[in-house]
C-alpha cells in the first residue's frame, strides 16, 4: 500500500516536472526575445557592416515573427531535436555532450567532499549547540556564505596557483589525462564551491535538527536519562533525515547549476560558459538547451529528495 | 612623481628598455655581452587570447575578434602582411602595381607555395577566398571593405587583376585584412584548416583551444620558430593574467592598465605596451538641436581635461588625441595642428556664444570600454568649471549598441583602430557612412576624401588628409581624448615580439613571429 502511493506521488511529480519544463522553456524564449539587441548583431560584433547583420537576420529566418519560431523549436525539442546553435549551425546535442560531462564532474567531486563535511559539522554544531565548537562552525560558515563565490574564486586562485603555485589558474581537463591529474586540475574550482555550499548545508542541518530537538519526544528521551549524543544521533537525525536529503539535493542542484561563476574564473569548460556565451550571443536553441537541462536536474532532484524522505520516514506515507 | 612614474609607461617599449639596462647591468659585470639572440626552434608556444565562443569556425568569414584573427594567422596567410612601423610587405602576393587612377590593380602571387596538404595556391585558390566575402549574402566581417571590387580575374596561375569602381590607393592594404585567408579552391568543410600558413591544425575546440603543429613545408624561411602552439580563450581578465604569472600561457593578449603594472612588477613577466588606434570618442550627433550648433560642439571639446582622463582612467597607457581619429604613428597623421588643452574659459566662451543654456545628457555605459561610466564623470567635472551642465545617463550594457549608439545625441562612444586613414574616415566620417556615429554630413569632405583614396602621390595624399583631420577636429561632432595602447603580458622567455600595425598579439601574427628560449 506504501509503495502504491509512492508510485503515485512519483507519477504526479512527473507530470508536474513536464509541465514545470514547459513553463521554462517558455520563460527562457520571453526571456531571451525581450533582452535588447539581436542575434545577427551579437554575432557579428559591434564592426559589422548593417548588410551583413541583414544578410545573417535573412539566413537564420530571424525575421519571422517570434511565436512561429517557439512553435518550431518546440514541434523538434518534442521529437528528440534539440536542433542547432544560431551562432555556429552545429548540433546544440554536439555543443553539450563534453560540456556537460565537464560540469557534472565537478560538481559531484564537490559534492563528494561538502555534503560529508557539511552535514557533519551541522550535527557537531547542533550536539554543542551554544558551545565553543558550534560558535566556531558557525561564524566560520557564515563568513564564507556571505562572501560572493567570485571572491572566494580569486583568492584561492590568488593563495594556491599564484602564490604557493600548487594547483594551475587553468582548470583544463581533457581525456588524455588521469583522473588524478584530472583531479588536480580542478582542486581549486571544487574547493571554491566546496566553501560556497558548505556553509549553506550546515547551517541548514543544524536549524533542522534543532528544531526537531523542539519535539516532545526528544523531551521524553532526554527524561528517561539519554545522553545528547545520543538523543542527536538516534532520535532527532533520524527525523529530520527528510528535511537534511532535501538540503543536500538542493546542494547537489546549486552545484550543478550554480557552477556559472566559478566556470569563468577558472576558465573551466562546463555548462555555465557555454550558457553566458550562448545568452550574450541571444542563440535562442542554445540557451533554451542549457535552461531545460538545469531545469532537468532541478526537478529531477527534488524528485529523488521526496522519494528519499518517503523511504526514510514512513509516517510521511500515511495520509493524515 | 606619479606623472614621472606614468611617462616612463607610457613609452612604447619599456620592456625593452627594461631589458637594456638589464644588459648594460651584466656588461658592467664584467660578462660578454650576449648577441642579439638569433631566434631557437623548438618548443610549445601557449597563447592567452580572448573573443572566443562555443559559436567559432575556421570559416575565414566569420573571424571577428582579435583572438579569432591570431588563430587565423597561426594557420593561414593572406596577400599582404603588416611588419614593423606599419610597413606593408607581400606575403602570398609578392608584389602588385596599379594604374594611375587605382582603379586597376595586379597582384603578382608567389610562387611555390603549398597548402599544408602539398597542394600549390594559384590564382584560382585566391580569387575563391577573397570571393568568399563578396556578394549578396556574404555576412563576413570583410564585405563592406570588397564593396568597390567590380571585377575579380585570374591573369595566369600566379597572378589576379582586380577593378575598383572608383580608385583607391590603399587597396593593398585593404588585402592585408585578417578575414581575407587563402585557402584551396572550392573549400566548403572549413573545420580541416586547412591553409598555406605557419602551423597545422591539429584540435580545435570552439570558444576553448585550438593547437597546431608546425608546417614542415612553410615556405617563409625564418618564421614558424616552435614546435607546437596552442592558443587558449581566456575571457576573464583576471584569469588570463593569473594564467601568465603562474606560466600557464607565455603571452595574455589585452591586459587592462590597473593590472599591467602589476605584471611588470612580478617575476618572470613584462608588458608589451606599443600605441594603438582605438579611441574612446564623446560622441554627438551634429545634424541635430542642441549639437546642430558648432560652438556648442567646441565647449564639449575646450571642456575635456585629456591627460587627466589618459592619467586616471587609462593609468596613463595611451596617447593623447586631437578630436580627430588619426593617430600620431599614421603617416598622414596630421602633426602640426595644435593640440586641444583643457580650457574651461574658451569652453565658457563658446557656450555663450552657442546660446545653450540647458543641461546635456551623457549617455554612457563601460560596455563600451572599462573606463568609459569614470571618463563621464571626469568630463562632468571639468565641463562644470566653464559653466557647462551635464547629466550622466547610464545606460544598460546590453543593447547599447543597437539603441543608444547612433541614436541619442550624447553618448560614450568607442572605435577600434582601422589599418588606413581612408578606412577610418570613410568608415565614420563620410557622409554616406553607415557609421557615421556623430551624423556629421560635409559635401567638402567627402569630394576631399574620394579626391585622397584615388591619389597615389604620398605628398599630395598627405596635405589632403591634413585638411580632413582639421575639419573634423575644428568642426566634427566626436571629442576624442585619447588612444588607446595594445597592452600584452608576455613572460620572459619569450623572444622576438615586435609591435606591427593595430592589432595586439604582434598584429596577431605572434605565433609565427616569436620563439621561445630554453
Amino acid at each position: 500500500m506504501g509503495g502504491a502511493s509512492v508510485t503515485t506521488l512519483v507519477l504526479k511529480r512527473l507530470v508536474s516536472g513536464l509541465v514545470t519544463l514547459f513553463l521554462v522553456s517558455l520563460m527562457v524564449f520571453v526571456g531571451t526575445e525581450i533582452l535588447p539587441g539581436d542575434v545577427a548583431e551579437a554575432i557579428l560584433g559591434q564592426q559589422a557592416t548593417p548588410d551583413a547583420v541583414q544578410a545573417l537576420r535573412d539566413k537564420l529566418d530571424l525575421d519571422r515573427p517570434a511565436i512561429e519560431r517557439y512553435g518550431l523549436w518546440l514541434w523538434d525539442f518534442a521529437h528528440g531535436d534539440l536542433g542547432q546553435s544560431l551562432a555556429s549551425g552545429r548540433e546544440v546535442s554536439d555543443l553539450i555532450a563534453g560540456r556537460l560531462g565537464n560540469t557534472l564532474f565537478l560538481a559531484l567531486t564537490a559534492a563528494i567532499i561538502a555534503i560529508p563535511v557539511s552535514v557533519g559539522l551541522g550535527l557537531l554544531a547542533a550536539l554543542y549547540e551554544d558551545k565553543l565548537a558550534d560558535k566556531s562552525i558557525t561564524i566560520s560558515t557564515l563568513i564564507f556564505v556571505s562572501t560572493p563565490d567570485f571572491l572566494i574564486g580569486y583568492l584561492l586562485l590568488l593563495w594556491g596557483a599564484v602564490t604557493l603555485g600548487w594547483f594551475p589558474a587553468l582548470s583544463r581537463i581533457s581525456d588524455s589525462m588521469s583522473f588524478i591529474e584530472q583531479l588536480h586540475a580542478i582542486a581549486l574550482p571544487c574547493l571554491t564551491l566546496a566553501l560556497v555550499v558548505s556553509a549553506h548545508t550546515m547551517r541548514l542541518t543544524r536549524a533542522a535538527i534543532l528544531s526537531v530537538m523542539n519535539q516532545p519526544y526528544i523531551e521524553m528521551a532526554e527524561l528517561k536519562g539519554a545522553t545528547r549524543q545520543r538523543i542527536i544521533l538516534y532520535h532527532a537525525f533520524p527525523n529530520a533525515l527528510a528535511p537534511v536529503l532535501n538540503i543536500v539535493m538542493l546542494t547537489l542542484a546549486y552545484l550543478i547549476v550554480g557552477v556559472v561563476v566559478v566556470e569563468a574564473v577558472f576558465n573551466y569548460s562546463g555548462m555555465g560558459r557555454l550558457m553566458i556565451d550562448a545568452v550574450s550571443k541571444r542563440d535562442m536553441p542554445l540557451v533554451q538547451a542549457c535552461g531545460l537541462i538545469f531545469a532537468s536536474v532541478y526537478v529531477a532532484l527534488n524528485l529523488t529528495a521526496d522519494i528519499l524522505s518517503l523511504l526514510a520516514n514512513p509516517r510521511r506515507r500515511r495520509p493524515k | 612623481m606619479n606623472q614621472r612614474k606614468m611617462g616612463v609607461w607610457a613609452r612604447p617599449d619599456r620592456r625593452t628598455f627594461l631589458k637594456s639596462t638589464a644588459a648594460a647591468g651584466l656588461l658592467t659585470l664584467g660578462l660578454p655581452k650576449i648577441a642579439a639572440a638569433a631566434p631557437q626552434s623548438g618548443g610549445r608556444l601557449v597563447l592567452g587570447t580572448t573573443g572566443g565562443g562555443a559559436g567559432d569556425s575556421l570559416d575565414p568569414t566569420k573571424l571577428t575578434s582579435v583572438g579569432h584573427g591570431v588563430i587565423g594567422y597561426t594557420l593561414a596567410n593572406g596577400l599582404t602582411e603588416i611588419e614593423k612601423d606599419g610597413e606593408l610587405v607581400g606575403e602570398l602576393a609578392e608584389s602588385w602595381e596599379s594604374s594611375d587612377d587605382a582603379t586597376k590593380w595586379k597582384f603578382n602571387l608567389r610562387k611555390g607555395v603549398t597548402f599544408h596538404d602539398g597542394r600549390e595556391m594559384t590564382s584560382a585558390d585566391v580569387i575563391y577566398s577573397i570571393n568568399l566575402h563578396r556578394g549578396e549574402d556574404s555576412a563576413s566581417g570583410a564585405k563592406g571593405l570588397l564593396t568597390p571590387i567590380t571585377d575579380l580575374s585570374a591573369d595566369g596561375p600566379h597572378a589576379i587583376t582586380v577593378t575598383l569602381s572608383s580608385g583607391n590607393a590603399d587597396l593593398p592594404y585593404l588585402m592585408g585584412d585578417f578575414h581575407l585567408l587563402i585557402l584551396p579552391d572550392g573549400t566548403t568543410d572549413y573545420a580541416a584548416g586547412m591553409f598555406t600558413g605557419p602551423y597545422m591544425l591539429k584540435e580545435f575546440v570552439p570558444g576553448e583551444k585550438l593547437v597546431a603543429v608546425k608546417n614542415p613545408n612553410y615556405w617563409k624561411p625564418d618564421r614558424a620558430h616552435v614546435d607546437e602552439v596552442e592558443i587558449l580563450f581566456i575571457d576573464d581578465t583576471t584569469s588570463r593574467i593569473s594564467a601568465l604569472i603562474t606560466g600557464e600561457v607565455h603571452v595574455a593578449g589585452r591586459v587592462d592598465p590597473q593590472s599591467a603594472a602589476l605584471i611588470a612588477s612580478a617575476p618572470g613577466v613584462g608588458i608589451e605596451n606599443h600605441p594603438a588606434a582605438g579611441h574612446r570618442p564623446l560622441l554627438m550627433q551634429s545634424d541635430s538641436p542642441p549639437f546642430d550648433n558648432a560652438d556648442l560642439r567646441l565647449a564639449v571639446k575646450y571642456s575635456l581635461n585629456r591627460e587627466e582622463i589618459l592619467d586616471k582612467v587609462m593609468a596613463g597607457f595611451g596617447s593623447l588625441a586631437n578630436d580627430h581619429p588619426i593617430p600620431p604613428f599614421d603617416p598622414f597623421h596630421a602633426a602640426d595642428i595644435p593640440q586641444r588643452q583643457y580650457d574651461p574659459d574658451k569652453a565658457a566662451h563658446h557656450l555663450k556664444k552657442s546660446g545653450f543654456d540647458g543641461k546635456l545628457e551623457l549617455h554612457t555605459s563601460n560596455v563600451t570600454f572599462a573606463g568609459a561610466e569614470a571618463m563621464a564623470a571626469l568630463f562632468q567635472q571639468t565641463a562644470a568649471k566653464g559653466g557647462l551642465n551635464v547629466e550622466i545617463i547610464r545606460e544598460p550594457s546590453d543593447g547599447f549598441w543597437s539603441n543608444v549608439w547612433m541614436k541619442k545625441p550624447f553618448i560614450s562612444g568607442s572605435w577600434g583602430g582601422r589599418p588606413t586613414a581612408d578606412i577610418m574616415l570613410s568608415t565614420a566620417y563620410a557622409s554616406d557612412a553607415k557609421w557615421n556615429d556623430t551624423a556629421w554630413r560635409r559635401e567638402a569632405f567627402d569630394q576631399k576624401l574620394a579626391m585622397a583614396r584615388a591619389e597615389t602621390d604620398f605628398d599630395k595624399r598627405k596635405a589632403i588628409y591634413h585638411d580632413l583631420q582639421m575639419m573634423i577636429h575644428e568642426d566634427g561632432g566626436a571629442a576624442i581624448p585619447f588612444f588607446t595602447n595594445n597592452v600584452d603580458g608576455v613572460r620572459d622567455e619569450v623572444q622576438g615580439y615586435y609591435p606591427a600595425g593595430s592589432f595586439e598579439m604582434s598584429g596577431m601574427r605572434i605565433a609565427e613571429r616569436v620563439w621561445l628560449t630554453a
